[in-house]
This record gives structure tokens, sequence and C-alpha cells, in this order.
């Protein structure tokens, strides 16, 4: 059971490869879990993860239905699209778009959209937060390109949700998937300079500037912030490449595969000041967008590539 | 009495107002539209000092911590309380407002135990436990706040009928699961109806106590305003100014943001003693010697008396005036595109104008410095004859003698009259900092004396500045062939 897996873990992030990669349905599976071991969950999200609209109906229903007892955390203005039976138990003084982020626990069965807040430390002091209201797993909803704020800080663990929708090519969305998943696995880099001034680090010195880092000694470049495909150009365009780049953690390499294996080829290796734990990754075998994978040899095709537990959700709730 | 921004922060005002720290969002807002008193408002200026000087004396009650602990609780819930007559509250606004009745209930018994120490004047902060009983009817002091289903028979029925349905949702698969989702949905309408309605007659029982809310939240902005003055007299070392008839006299005054920058070179402000009383006064003093730090800190003290603030000194004695008129050539205006001159004959001219309608501090920094010195002493006499005149408390910063001579009162800056010159040089030489040395030796406390004979110190000043030998002695050479 996915849920048991977390079972070392008290805040766990679900992270998406794509839309429709099948996060929700992983978190409903977590729900059912928590549900069937008497655990009481805390629920949240980073930002929104876009509008939920049934196309084909024009109907609406929110996704996340939970168990009473459980609590969330949801911006005031789509309080009215939950429909269990609530206790408001916090106003938190995070604002974001659609309002303030409001504590609440479900004293019923329900429904609920989630809103959570899109900052680092936001999140933390919501996730402490929930906690003290007695819930004993918080469960962050990540919204797609925001993995970053899946880190260790905020997040102990987190689950990669993939599926079909990313690429009508099962093989290749396996090894994306597997690109990802390595980025989260990645070693630690060991002490990290303790610099407060410039992003980047290098040898001796700090600076503000990647190329002028790069002119500079040292095997090994430290960044404060994110590592991006700008900057990969920049440096594959370069000779003599630092040996290691170090990151925070996993969640701030936002490069893609194409250039993390160019570099690779080069000799560089990526390194992070804090390890991710990838808990699992699930697998949706349907696609938005076209036919289906066949969901036995997407399973083995994911399983084959990536060294933590791999499932498919859709047989363990068959609730889609 | 108002100031422009610009003679705001010439005057060192923001210093002050960067450490009167409110800890609610209602202290704040009072904090940003903090003024002087106005011409009506004598007794109100007089019941604030007299309270904050109540509130000093409450340094260190445990009370007083709490008080200030839940001020930093409090949000600004007067939308809420302004809407809670006019339509129902929804659920998260009732919770604001449960919240907000528990708040209050400490901080009034809070309240009334440092009220019992202190004896505030017009300042009363009542608890509302009619209120807060009806969102709190066990008196459970529990923040959380739900549509009970014990407060409204149709809630219980539907939320019973939902509760069952949800059991069964619970146990179901597929298509029946599907069905019984959709009977759900219609117990959702029904629930939301009977939870509007329950919303509206806790509404229609809470609005009466509406406006008393309002005036308790009001009461606690003025009151975390007044706490927080409180804490800038103790930090910055502020006194009970009395409030005179027109004497206007401090002891051991100081400038704040002068004083603090000076204490970070190492070094400490001079306090300052001065009386003045209704005519025109002159300060006379060398260059470099504290002329302009005294009008600044004159100005400073007597702005925050009346703003309610606590004036910095030992001793403050300050008469309620109408206006304070400050006229000092602070280089281009910008803004309005006038020149120092020009500048300082508008601040005069309003100056003129504004003695005319009520009493008013003057006070004039070098008048006209920026013209030739025959017009500049002439423009001086006249100035100091016209608001010597007027009745207004006046301080004139002069060079002249001519001027002086004119004047009721005469003070110096003590300056450097005990300079030993070559002591000064040798410290310069020996790689001492030149203003550090000239600061030394430069005496920044003044007196009143009864000449009018203004101390020619300007070459010495020069001399320990180290000015080129060249340029100096050319200097000099013109003292010589003066007396000559």
């Amino acid at each position: 059971m996915l849920f048991d897996l977390t079972a070392p873990y008290t805040a766990v992030c679900l992270a998406g490869m794509c839309k429709n990669a099948g996060k929700t349905t992983a978190l409903t599976a977590l729900i059912r879990g928590a549900r069937a071991r008497g655990v009481t969950l805390a629920l949240t999200s980073i930002g929104r993860d876009g509008e939920r609209e049934d196309l084909v109906t024009g109907t609406y229903k929110p996704p996340i239905y939970v168990t009473g007892g459980t609590v969330f955390a949801t911006a005031r203005d789509l309080l009215f699209r939950c429909d269990a039976t609530s206790e408001i138990l916090s106003l938190t003084g995070i604002h974001t778009p659609l309002g303030e982020v409001v504590i609440l626990r479900a004293l019923s069965d329900g429904f609920v959209e989630l809103a959570g807040p899109s900052m680092r430390e936001q999140l933390a002091s919501l996730t402490d937060e929930m906690k003290a209201f007695g819930a004993q797993k918080v469960l962050i909803d990540g919204a797609l390109f925001r993995r970053s704020l899946c880190a260790p800080e905020t997040a102990e663990g987190i689950i990669l949700a993939t599926g079909a929708s990313l690429c009508p090519d099962m093989e290749r969305t396996a090894a994306d998937t597997a690109f990802v998943a390595e980025l989260l696995s990645l070693p630690e880099c060991g002490p990290w300079p303790n610099r407060a001034a410039g992003r980047f680090v290098r040898g001796e010195r700090a600076f503000d500037d990647l190329s002028a880092a790069l002119e500079a000694a040292g095997e090994r470049l430290y960044l404060s912030g994110a590592f991006t495909d700008a900057m990969a150009s920049l440096l594959l365009r370069r000779r003599g490449l630092p040996q290691e780049i170090c990151v925070e953690d996993g969640t701030r390499l936002l490069l893609s595969r194409e250039n993390y294996e160019k570099l690779g080829a080069r000799g560089v290796r990526f390194r992070v000041r804090r390890k991710n734990t990838l808990i699992a990754v699930t697998v949706n075998p349907f696609s938005a967008h076209g036919a289906p994978y066949d969901p036995a040899a997407f399973l083995n095709a994911v399983v084959r590539r990536v060294p933590v537990p791999v499932v498919n959700v859709w047989e363990e709730c068959a609730c889609s | 009495m108002q100031l422009t921004p610009r003679q705001q922060q010439d005057m060192g005002l923001p210093f002050v107002l960067d450490r009167l720290l409110p800890l609610s969002p209602l202290g704040r807002e009072l904090k940003r539209a903090l003024r002087p008193y106005g011409r009506a408002e004598k007794e109100a200026l007089l019941r604030e000092l007299n309270n904050l000087d109540r509130a000093l004396s409450l340094q260190g009650e445990p009370a007083l911590d709490r008080f200030l602990q839940g001020l930093m609780q409090l949000r600004d819930i007067r939308g809420t309380l302004s809407r809670l007559g006019a339509r129902p509250l929804d659920a998260v606004e009732l919770f604001e407002l449960k919240r907000y009745l528990l708040l209050l209930r400490s901080l009034a018994a809070d309240f009334e135990r440092l009220q019992a120490k202190a004896g505030f004047e017009g300042l009363a902060l009542r608890d509302a436990p009619e209120a807060l009983a009806i969102l709190d009817p066990e008196g459970s002091g529990n923040p959380a706040f739900s549509l009970r289903s014990d407060w409204s028979e149709d809630l219980a029925a539907v939320r019973g009928e939902k509760g069952a349905l949800e059991r069964e949702i619970a146990r179901a698969a597929g298509e029946a699961k599907d069905a019984l989702l959709a009977q759900r949905t219609q117990l959702v309408a029904r629930e939301a109806a009977a939870e509007a309605a329950l919303c509206a007659r806790l509404c229609d029982r809470l609005s009466p106590y509406a406006p008393a809310l309002r005036e308790s939240m009001d009461a606690l902005g003025r009151l975390d305003l007044l706490l927080a003055k409180a804490a800038l007299a103790r930090e910055l070392g502020g006194v009970k100014p009395k409030i005179t008839d027109r004497a206007l006299s401090f002891t051991d005054m100081i400038h704040p943001a002068i004083d603090h920058r000076l204490k970070t070179q190492g070094e400490a402000f001079t306090p300052l003693s001065i009386a003045l009383s209704p005519g025109a006064a002159v300060l006379m003093g060398a260059n470099m010697g504290g002329k302009s730090v005294c009008l600044k800190t004159l100005a400073l003290n007597v702005y925050l008396t009346h703003c309610g603030l606590f004036p910095l000194a030992k001793e403050a004695q300050v008469p309620f005036f109408d206006g304070l008129c400050l006229v000092r050539g602070e280089g281009e205006d910008g803004q309005e595109g006038l020149s120092s001159f020009g500048g300082e004959l508008m601040a005069a001219h309003e100056a003129a104008l504004a003695v005319q309608k009520g009493f008013c501090l003057v006070l004039f920094d070098e008048f006209a410095r920026g013209t030739n010195p025959t017009e500049a002493v002439k423009f001086q006499q006249g100035a100091l004859a016209y608001f010597d005149r007027s009745g207004a408390v006046c301080l004139f910063v002069t060079h002249y003698e001519a001027v002086a001579g004119k004047a009721r009162r005469r003070f110096l800056t003590r300056g450097i009259q005990g300079l030993d010159l070559a002591e000064g040089r040798r410290m310069i030489e020996a790689g001492a900092d030149k203003l550090s040395v000239l600061r030394r030796f430069m005496d920044y406390g003044i007196e009143e004396v009864s000449a009018s004979a203004v101390p020619q110190r300007a070459l010495a000043v020069a001399e320990l500045m180290g000015v080129e030998a060249g340029l100096l002695s050319s200097i000099r050479r013109e003292y010589i062939t003066g007396e000559d």
C-alpha cells in the first residue's frame, strides 16, 4: 500500500511529472490508506494547481474527498468549494491571490479544494501549525512546475507521479521519470561553503555572476538558487568546467535531461547539500491526450529504471 | 503646527518615529496618522502626556507583558464589525469575531489591573461577555469555530442524514457510489442553506454589540500607541513636560539621531539647556559650534511634545504653540524650484502669517545667509524686529553683532574657547581625524550672555582643520590688515 511506504515521514510532498500524471489519484490512495490505518492527516497544496473544470459537462467537483477529522488548509475564497462540514481552526496570516490561508478540520467526510502558500518558509510554518492541531502526517499537493517547494525543509519525503500524459512514447516517459528520480536521489556534497554574499561560490570566492564564477579556479561550483537550462547552456559553451556542481537539494535542478546528460558526458557531476528522500514513484497508464500505455509494461519500464518502489495507484484504489 | 516632510526629515523626526513601534495594526494606523495636537485639543494633549507618564509607571508589571503579547495577536476586524449589522457574516468572519472576543476578554482583564495602578484618564476597555457567550456558550475559551448542529434543529437534521449517507459512501464503490454522491449533493445544498440561516440568527443576536466592540477596538489602538510611546520614552530617555502658558525651557535636552550617531563614533552629545520667552533671542557662536544642532534639537523636542510624546531632556517646560516655524536655507528646493534664498523667503513669509494667527515658536537659522552680508544684516534685523513684536517665542541664529544687539536675550555656544591649538595640531599630525579633534575641543554647550560681541573663532577653526598653508596665511593677512 502506498500509504505504508510513507510511514517513516510526517510531511510528504506529491510532485507530478506533468498534468494528469495521477497526483490526485495518489493523494486519494494516501487518504484511503490513512483512513484504513486510523491516521489523522493534514492536507494542503503548494499554491493552486490550476483550474479544475469538467469540460464535458461543465460541472465542477473538487477532486479530493477527505475523511472526517482531516485537517486541511486552503485559501479563503475557495472555502465555498469545500463541502465537508468544517470547523475553522486558524487564520494563518499567509495571503494568497485567493485570500488568506485558513486551517480547518473536516467534521464530516466531503470534498475539499486545496490552495496553500507558494513560499517555502510559509509552507514550513503551515506544516508545523497543522501538526500542532493534531495531524499525524501532512500531505502537500505539489503544484506542477513548483517542484522546488518539495525541498527537504518542507517535506521529509517526495512521491513522484508519472503517467502516459507526459509523452506518447512509453520508453521516453519512463526515461524522463528516471531522470527526475535521479535528481531527487543525488548524493550529498559534504560541507557547504559559509558564504552569505554571492549566488555562486567557486574556490574561495563568491560571485553574483555565473560567468565570473566560471572564470575562477576550483573543482566545485556551489549555487544558492536553482540551476537552470540557461546556466547549463552557458556552461556547455565553455571549456574547463567545474567537476562538481553543488545545489541546496535536487529540487533546485531545473534543467532538461538532455543538458544534464551533456554535462555528464563532459565530466560534470551534480551533488546536493541536503539529500531528498524519494519515497516512491506512482504510474498512471492513462493519458489525457491519447492512447493509454499497457499498464504492466509501463510499470516494468519504470521499475527497471528507478531505485524506489513503483506503485500503480489505479490498481491500488480502483477509484478512478 | 504642520511641518513639511522635508522639514520633519531635517529636524530628525524619522529617527524617532522609526523607533515608535506599536504592536497591532490599529496602533500602527494611529502612528501613521500621528500629528501635533491642534489649537482646540490642548486638553487632549495634556491628558495624553499624563497618560504617557502613567504608562511609564507600569514598567515591569506582569499584566503589562501579557497585555503587550495580546496586542501582538490583535487583528483589525473593523470591516467585519461594520458589516455585522448590514449582512450576515460567514463562518470565517464569525471565527474572527470569536477570536477577537476571546482576546478582548483577556486584554480587558489585564487592562483592569493596569488601570487600577495607572489610573489612565479617558481610556476605557470594555469586555463583551454577552457577545462572547453567543459564540462560545460553554465558555470553553477554544478559539476554533464551527456552525454547531446543536444551535439549529434544521442543521442537526440534515447533518444526521448526510452523515449516514457518507458512511454508506465510504463502503460503496462504482456506480452505486456515484449515485450516493449525487444524493449527497442535495444534502450539501440543504446543509448550506441551514448554515446560512444559522449565521443570520447569530448575527442578529450579535449586531447590537457591534458599536461597543468597535469602540473597544479603537481603544486598543490608542492604548497600543500610548504603550509604544512609553517604550520609546524609556529607550530614548524622555521626560514628562510641564505645559506652561508662555515660557519654553529645556534642561539637558538631546537630539536622539545626532546622539546616536556620535555614540557609534565613541563620542557623546553635549546636552543643551535653554530658556526662552516671548520675544526675540539670538544664538551666536563659532562656526561648527552646534548652533544649527541646537535649533534642530529645540524644534524636534517641541514638536515631539505637541505630538503627545515625551521630549528628550532632563526637564522640560513647553507652552502650547499653535505653530512651529522653521526658517532654514537648505540648498535648492527641487520641488518648488526655488533657490535656497527663495525657500527661506517663502518660509519667512509663512512664519509672518502664522504669528498673526496664533502663538508660535519661530526659529531662524542664519536668515539670508546666501546673500551679501550687508543685506543679510538688514534682513535679519528686520525679521528680528518684526517677530519680536509678534509675541512669538523666537530664536535667531546669527553671526552678526548688529543683529545680536537688537535681541532681548543672547545665547552663546561655548565653542572652542579652551582650544590649545598646538595640541590639536599635534593630534592631527599623529593621525587623528581632523573633525574628531575639532569636536574634542569644541564645547557644544550653550549659555546666556549679556554682551552682544560675537566670538570670532572662525580662523582658529580653520587653523585646526589644517587648511592649506598658503590659503590660511592669506586669510590671516586679511585679519591683520583689518585691524590696521
